[in-house]
């Protein structure tokens, strides 16, 4: 468990609206290390979401991805590849809604089969044993008989168990979270946590989980990179993150924490809105919402900046923050 | 049982929707301008006979009576006698039913050779060139009145090479082949693009559907990712808009059988609407009624089979 | 049938004088694609031709030649003559006269009719309601091109009997969009605070509804139009349609179509003119559709 496995550098997500360029992602760098498991934290239209899906090349035709993307599948480190090349190759994605997630025309046995028929050159019985073998270790109780069931016949939690076995079913190191619990009831939520924690230790795999809900994020990741308005504007350890936050959105974001289980990702408790893509505001993009804006935030971009070991940040004034008064 | 409950509920609302359309057509028929009498007797009957052909004709009854009797006369396969022939309504229809059938089953082929393709690709390369030339294509192939395609296609194809007939129907199976071959094809020259734009919107949400990232992210990709993940999820609105557009279709096979001088139902409609021969022309929108309310039908229970999701539905 | 909330009500505040909306969302004739200029052009041709037709056209459309029937295209006759010797050019001309009035009618007055069914089945609810939308289910319901060729027989040859099956059969989309636009905007606050204020419905339908339907409903018109132009001249190709001797496009088809292999012409002119005004409108159409929903 040593060495890096992605290395994302600059990524920057442009789409052309009407003649207009808009940059929802822009400018994130991230890495991970083999078997880690990072949060990427914001509000909705932050560009978390986005980021995740250009990591796996799945963007829609009209966006154009800029940067640098790496990621080491058999080699010592990383290399650059191109988002199509790890469709069922290292990486894995699975989805916030497991129901819109599963091609409706297509019994659940049949799509976990797709991975190991596409790529370990297995015959038909052999990828379906496969199949019920992975509905087996998500947790699916009688897989053989629900191998033969529709989607549409599965509960929210089960769905979700076998979007996770199809994604399973390549192999990947690099599994991808889309808010997989949020569509979700709370205890089936928990089930779902605690499924993905357990088969990221037991199968050495790496997580990159986005999620407006810091609690989740807590429960399961390492590494915590907050994301807003397109850059990520704070990184660190996970608890050194909550107790110490050194960026006043952070701050906002954890004492605006929706109670665990809400299943929007628009946050109260934050002034303002989150400002609009098409027109982000110069500088740091938080000063129009932020209690410690100064007039130099505004003055121009600010970059990432190493605070501590291992930790980063965004804001020029970090030592105003007041902290959460424990 | 879920399936075939679905089936059953469907049939039985066909069943008030033909003795609607029944109604319908019998009354707007009432309303009809000329004497129905007048036409049978001739212009030289006298008063008197007149009576006597209203009164063999029911004409006298009160329309409720007239219609009672019409339904229940449909329901034993009698539809009248057509005021010019003087033969059965029927028997007219029958004569002519093989030529409309022969006409929208090849056309119909020919329409999903046509579009399938053509909306798939539109789909899939979707505002790159070749979708703009389908859809330019698309929107002249809208504008084209069926009529003058076929006279067109007559003189550009068969008058040039000689190799279609300019009209008529034949005999045995390939002569028949050969005759409909073309005015089939302006059938579905007249009828495609509506399926292609249609199909072309339907492909491109299913293209947009969070499943199809699913499978892209499984390595999924190409003709394998159109096949298990796009085209069945697809083919049940495409049935559908299918089905929607056999009313149009039947309407060009009214146009196209007066155009390629075909003996079909269409072409009898016409000739019936310009006789003013009344029990014709209501044995004829009766069973054109009766075609498309089956089409539903049928497109509502393959897509009922397609769709798993149906099952349980209403 | 609803339609999406459109920008143009956004943020609006309860106030008891309404306040006035543009017509239609902001900047959309800005951003209005080429094509839909295109289409305008082509079509503002057409309209022009139509009405310039007795300046423009060399001969009397009418006027019967027997001498010279069937003449091939000379600087006389730009376009031969057809089997009667008629100038075939001039006829061309000429019908437009006939067939764009017909066709625009066709489809404008199923507009006007479905705006005002549906408006009513809106605002009044209850029975009103129940009476008008299920009335448009039967008619939905209904094999739509046979109800035409039923109606036209029963109502006899020409144009009154093409425009009014056409008004039956298609008000129950508009009437429907509309309906849908009513009852979303009905229950906004303002409309509340309007009736309050005594504003008549009249103009909370011109004021608050109509701005808001008028896009949706121009993407639909040009196809309207468009099937109402070739309905007529099929009709009239069938020899249902408007009776000889008048200049429509269908019937002049028909004419030409058995000289086709010595006069391909005079059959192939009449239709392209139709083409070209088909596709005139459908360009508008479809890129009124593609502003509206970028």
């Amino acid at each position: 468990m040593s060495g890096n496995l992605l290395e994302v550098t600059d990524l920057r997500v442009t789409f052309d609206v009407h003649g207009r360029r808009v940059t929802p992602v822009d400018g994130v760098s991230l890495t991970l290390e083999r078997g880690e498991a990072l949060g990427i934290a914001g509000e909705s239209g932050s560009g978390k979401s986005l980021s995740l899906k250009s990591i796996i090349g799945l963007l829609p035709p009209n966006a154009t991805v800029g940067g640098d993307l790496r990621f080491a599948l058999d080699q010592e480190s990383p290399i650059p590849y191109a988002p199509a090349d790890v469709h069922g190759h290292g990486i894995s994605i699975i989805f916030q809604e497991p129901m819109t997630a599963l091609n409706p025309t297509m019994r659940v046995g049949d799509l976990i089969a797709e991975g190991p028929k596409l790529h370990k050159g297995m015959g038909k019985k052999e990828a379906e044993e496969r199949a019920i073998e992975l509905m087996r270790l998500v947790g699916i109780p009688t897989p053989e008989r629900r191998a033969r069931m529709w989607p549409h016949q599965l509960s929210g939690g089960l769905r979700q168990r076998v979007m996770i076995a199809t994604a399973l079913s390549v192999e990947p190191q690099l599994l991808l979270c889309d808010e997989p619990t949020t569509a979700l009831d709370v205890s089936i939520q928990d089930q779902i946590l605690g499924l993905l924690q357990e088969l990221r230790t037991r199968l050495n795999m790496a997580i990159i989980f986005v999620s407006h809900d810091l609690a989740v994020l807590g429960e399961i990741c390492d590494r915590l990179a907050i994301m807003y308005a397109g850059r990520i504007v704070e990184t660190g350890p996970v608890d050194e993150v909550f107790a110490d936050p050194q960026h006043p959105y952070t701050e906002a974001l954890m004492t605006s924490v929706p109670s665990f289980g809400a299943t929007t990702d628009m946050l109260i408790g934050i002034e303002g809105r989150p400002p609009d893509p098409r027109d982000f505001p110069p500088g740091c993009r938080f000063a129009p919402r932020c209690d410690y804006a100064q007039e130099d935030c505004t003055a121009a971009d600010h970059h990432l900046a190493s605070v501590a070991p291992g930790r980063t940040t965004a804001c020029i004034h970090p030592e105003l923050i007041e902290g959460l008064g424990q | 049982m879920g399936r075939f409950g679905f089936v059953g509920k469907r049939l039985l609302q066909v069943i008030p929707m033909l003795f609607g359309i029944v109604l319908v057509v019998f009354m707007v028929l009432q309303v009809t301008p000329g004497d129905p009498a007048r036409q049978i007797a001739g212009l030289r009957a006298s008063e008197a006979d007149l009576d006597e052909v209203r009164e063999s004709l029911g004409l006298n009854d009160s329309v409720l009576e007239q219609y009672g009797r019409y339904v229940g006369n449909v329901l034993q396969g009698d539809l009248g006698f057509s005021y010019k022939s003087r033969k059965p309504v029927a028997s007219i229809i029958g004569d002519r039913i093989g030529v409309t059938v022969w006409l929208m089953g090849v056309g119909l082929l020919l329409v999903v050779l046509i579009s399938v393709p053509l909306g798939v690709i539109s789909a899939l390369r979707k505002d790159r060139p070749i979708d703009h030339i389908i859809r330019g294509l698309g929107l002249l192939g809208m504008s084209m009145p069926a009529f003058w395609t076929g006279v067109i296609l007559l003189l550009l194809v068969a008058n040039t090479t000689g190799w279609f007939p300019s009209g008529g129907f034949g005999e045995t199976f390939w002569e028949k082949a050969h005759h409909i071959f073309l005015p089939a094809l302006t059938l579905a020259i007249a009828s495609s693009p509506f399926i292609i734009r249609g199909l072309r919107a339907e492909m491109i949400s299913v293209l947009e559907s969070d499943y199809i990232s699913t499978g892209r992210s499984i390595g999924v990709a190409g003709s394998r990712l159109v096949r298990r993940f796009v085209l069945r999820n697809a083919a049940g609105p495409g049935i559908t808009l299918v089905a929607i557009e056999a009313g149009f279709l039947l309407f060009g096979a009214v146009v196209i059988e007066t155009t390629f001088a075909l003996p079909g139902l269409g072409q009898g409609l016409v000739i019936a609407a310009r006789g003013r021969d009344l029990p014709s022309v209501q044995g004829y929108t009766l069973l054109f009624a009766l075609a498309v309310v089956t089409i539903y039908l049928l497109s509502d229970i393959i897509t009922a089979i397609l769709d798993p999701r149906v099952e349980v539905g209403k | 049938m609803t339609s999406p909330p459109s920008p143009a009500y956004e943020g609006v505040p309860p106030t008891i004088e309404p306040l006035e909306v543009p017509i239609g969302e902001r900047g959309l004739w800005r951003r209005m694609p080429k094509k839909v200029w295109v289409g305008v052009g082509i079509v503002a041709t057409y309209i022009l031709v139509a009405l310039l037709a007795p300046v423009i056209a060399p001969y009397d459309p009418l006027l019967i030649n027997p001498a010279n029937s069937l003449a091939s295209p000379t600087a006389d006759h730009l376009l031969g003559t057809d089997q009667l010797g008629r100038d075939i050019f001039s006829r061309v001309l000429y019908a437009a006269r006939v067939d764009l009035p017909i066709g625009f009618l066709g489809a404008f007055l199923p507009a006007i009719a479905g705006t005002l069914l549906g408006a009513l089945a809106g605002f009044y609810g209850r029975w009103v309601d129940t009476v008008i939308m299920r009335t448009a289910d039967v008619v939905q319901a209904f094999p739509a091109y046979i109800l035409v060729i039923v109606l036209v027989f029963a109502l006899g040859q020409g144009a009154r009997s093409i425009i009014i099956a056409f008004t039956v059969l298609a008000w129950v989309v508009y009437a429907r969009i509309i309906r849908g636009e009513v009852l979303r905007v009905r229950d906004l606050d303002y409309v509340h605070a309007a009736r309050v204020a005594g504003l008549r419905n009249l103009r909370i339908l011109r004021v608050h509804v109509f701005p808001n339907v008028i896009n949706q409903t121009i993407v639909y018109l040009p196809s309207d139009i468009v099937f109402a132009t070739l309905a007529l001249a099929s009709f009239s190709f069938l020899g249902l349609g408007i009776p000889p001797p008048t200049a429509e496009w269908g019937a002049m088809i028909a004419d030409g179509q058995p000289f086709i292999t010595t006069n391909w012409w005079f059959a192939t002119v009449p239709g392209l003119a139709i083409v070209g005004l088909g596709l005139g409108l459908s360009l508008i159409g479809e890129g009124f559709e593609e502003a509206l929903r970028g």
